[in-house]
């Protein structure tokens, strides 16, 4: 560190300043003990609660979702229950390969989630997967590169966030990340609800 | 070379030692927190009352350090050492304190407070140090801040501007300033580091 090169118009060598500046204790106790304060305010561990009112906002989209999930369930049982006759399952399987795989945690390691917002998220990707093979192979493709990117994206900002924790932007893009990443996984399971849905659904997919 | 070896060895002991109190504070403790409190609040502490240059203003900025840690513990992944990672805490939560007050408040409180700066600190040569901390005082506080970390605390232009928020190459050119605006005023040489 601190290399840089002299400046021949300083009135003092930058060296020698360096030196004194390097003199300087890095340590400066605090004229009084902070630690009895700091731990009165210590909250509690919020394991296993979300840690944000964002994710808490998130985790009750997600419920939202799950619910409507269960509705549609319900309704129509033979088409979350697997592929239906005529579907182009053969033909996406030979398309389109690996399975991209939808159980894998898209979440940073830096975020304390609820468990119930796990399940729901696990949920919903268990339900995409067995959808995903009714798409045409070219907007499968285009599906799983989005979450694809939506989850490096989380990722990414995950890293970012553990060098700075608390960074209000950062926390508001991986809220935002993780909602462009349910957004995509609600709407590709209610477009591909039913055959004839995942045909016109298809044309409003090729736009995520 | 053999003591060379035995500083590593240390350091790698002390390092695995605060390795453990990170994870038992991670997991709910507070007396492993307070552990890492005593070791680390003098430096957190320093840094805060140098970018401030106001003491209460730096305790409290220490004190909110450690919150933020405390919540953002679970999520420390020791990719850095857990001293730059508070390092970092601490200078978001200047800069954001710096935002939020008005300019005037934000005005450093030079020379009282460099003195009572030195009077805290265990400098070796408290008269050099006095002079030193004073024509900091005085610096523009985005000079201030590079040179207080690279100058200071060691850090590396990436690391500073990453800390700051700035680029790199505005790191420098604020490290320039610092520096010349410092030897500048202290009319530096008569005075020996």
């Amino acid at each position: 560190m601190n290399q840089d090169e002299a400046a021949p118009d300083l009135p003092m060598p930058n060296a020698a300043l360096d030196r004194a500046l390097a003199t300087l204790p890095q340590e400066i106790a605090p004229q009084r003990d902070l630690w009895a304060t700091i731990a009165g305010r210590l909250e509690p561990r919020p394991d296993p609660t979300v840690s944000r009112r964002g994710w808490l906002a998130l985790a009750a989209s997600v419920v939202c979702v799950g619910f409507l999930l269960l509705i549609v369930r319900l309704l129509q049982p033979s088409a979350v229950s697997g592929v239906p006759p005529g579907a182009t399952l053969g033909s996406t399987q030979s398309a389109v390969s690996p399975v991209l795989d939808l159980e894998a945690a898209p979440f940073g390691r830096g975020v304390v989630l609820d468990a119930a917002y796990v399940q729901a998220h696990r949920d919903l990707s268990a339900q995409l997967r067995s959808r995903l093979p009714r798409l045409p192979p070219q907007t499968r493709r285009t599906v799983e590169e989005n979450l694809a990117v939506m989850r490096h994206a989380a990722m990414q900002i995950n890293t970012a966030l553990e060098q700075q924790p608390g960074d209000p932007l950062l926390e508001e893009l991986l809220l935002k990340a993780y909602q462009d990443e349910l957004t995509v996984m609600s709407t590709v399971y209610e477009l591909t609800r039913t055959d004839a849905d995942a045909v016109l659904g298809n044309r409003r997919l090729e736009q995520l | 070379m053999t003591g060379t070896s035995d500083d590593d060895l240390q350091r790698a002991r002390q390092r695995l030692e605060e390795q453990r109190l990170v994870e038992a504070a991670a997991g709910g403790s507070t007396a492993a927190f307070e552990v890492l409190y005593r070791l680390h609040a003098g430096r957190v502490h320093g840094l805060c009352r140098r970018m401030t240059q106001h003491r209460e203003t730096a305790e409290d900025c220490t004190q909110d350090t450690f919150l933020q840690a405390w919540r953002a513990l679970p999520g420390f992944q020791n990719r850095s050492a857990f001293g730059t990672w508070l390092h970092t805490i601490a200078v978001n939560t200047v800069l954001a304190r710096r935002r939020r007050l008005a300019p005037h408040e934000t005005q450093t409180q030079s020379l009282d407070e460099a003195a009572s700066l030195i009077a805290d600190s265990a400098a070796h040569d408290p008269a050099a140090a006095r002079d030193l901390e004073s024509a900091i005082a005085t610096l523009p506080p985005g000079a201030r801040d590079v040179l207080v970390l690279v100058a200071i605390y060691g850090y590396a232009h990436e690391e500073a501007a990453r800390m700051l928020g700035i680029a790199v190459g505005t790191s420098k050119a604020q490290l320039h300033r610092a520096r010349h605006l410092l030897a500048t005023r202290l009319a530096y040489e008569g005075v020996s580091a």
